[in-house]
C-alpha cells in the first residue's frame, strides 16, 4: 500500500471514530442520559480504528510508513491535539449554565463532555488530513 | 518579516517529476509536496534541503522570503 493509501485509511477511520463519539455526546446531551447507546460503543469504535490503522501500517512497506508519518502528519496531529485541548477546556464553561439551571446532570454532562472532546480531536485530524488529498 | 514564497512547482516540472515522484524521492507523502507548492505548509529546513538536493538546485532557488 502506498503512503497516500495509508494516509487515507488513517483519516477515514479516525473520522469514523470521531463521528461515533460526536453522535454519542450529542445524543447523551439531547436525551438527558449518560448511555444513549451501549456505553462501550465509542471505546470499541476507537480501538477498532486503532487496530485497523496499525494493521494497515504493519502490512505496508517501510517507505510507505515513512511517507505517511512525515512532518505534515506531525503538524496535522499537533493541530488536532490543540483543538482537542481547547475544546476540552471550553466544555466546562459551556456546560456550567446547564448544570446550574438543572437542565442536565453531572453524569450526563461528563459523558457528553468526554466524548465531544474526543470527537473534536478525531474529527479535526480527519478533516485536515483528508483535505487536499 | 514576510512569508515564504517558493518555485517548487516550476522547478519540479522542469525536472520532469510528478508530485508523487518527488514525494517518494524525499520520503514524504504526495500531499506534503502539494501543500508546499500551494503554500499551505512550510517545510522544515531538512525537508527543504532534501527537496533542493533532489531537484539539483540551491535551496534559495526553491524558497525565498517574501518582501513585506
Amino acid at each position: 500500500m502506498s503512503g497516500e493509501g495509508l494516509v487515507k485509511i488513517r483519516g477515514w477511520l479516525m473520522g469514523f471514530a470521531g463521528l461515533v463519539c460526536l453522535a454519542y455526546g450529542v445524543l447523551a446531551f439531547v436525551m438527558g442520559r449518560p448511555d444513549p447507546m451501549p456505553y462501550f460503543i465509542p471505546g470499541v469504535a476507537g480501538v477498532a480504528a486503532a487496530v485497523a490503522i496499525n494493521l494497515a501500517f504493519w502490512q505496508a512497506g517501510s517507505d510507505s510508513r515513512k511517507a505517511a508519518s512525515d512532518e505534515m502528519f506531525v503538524a496535522e496531529m499537533n493541530g488536532a491535539v490543540k483543538v482537542g485541548f481547547w475544546v476540552g477546556i471550553f466544555m466546562y464553561p459551556a456546560f456550567a449554565p446547564f448544570l446550574i439551571a438543572g437542565w442536565t446532570t453531572f453524569d450526563v454532562a461528563f459523558a457528553a463532555m468526554g466524548t465531544l472532546m474526543a470527537a473534536a480531536y478525531l474529527l479535526t485530524f480527519a478533516v485536515s488530513t483528508l483535505r487536499g488529498l | 518579516m514576510g512569508g515564504l514564497r517558493n518555485h517548487l512547482k516550476q522547478l519540479r516540472s522542469d525536472a520532469g517529476m510528478t508530485q508523487a515522484q518527488l514525494a517518494a524521492a524525499v520520503g514524504v507523502s504526495r500531499k506534503t509536496i502539494n501543500t508546499i507548492e500551494n503554500r499551505v505548509f512550510v517545510p522544515s529546513t531538512v525537508l527543504a534541503l532534501q527537496i533542493a538536493a533532489v531537484l539539483k538546485v540551491s535551496v534559495h532557488d526553491v524558497f525565498e522570503l517574501e518582501e513585506e
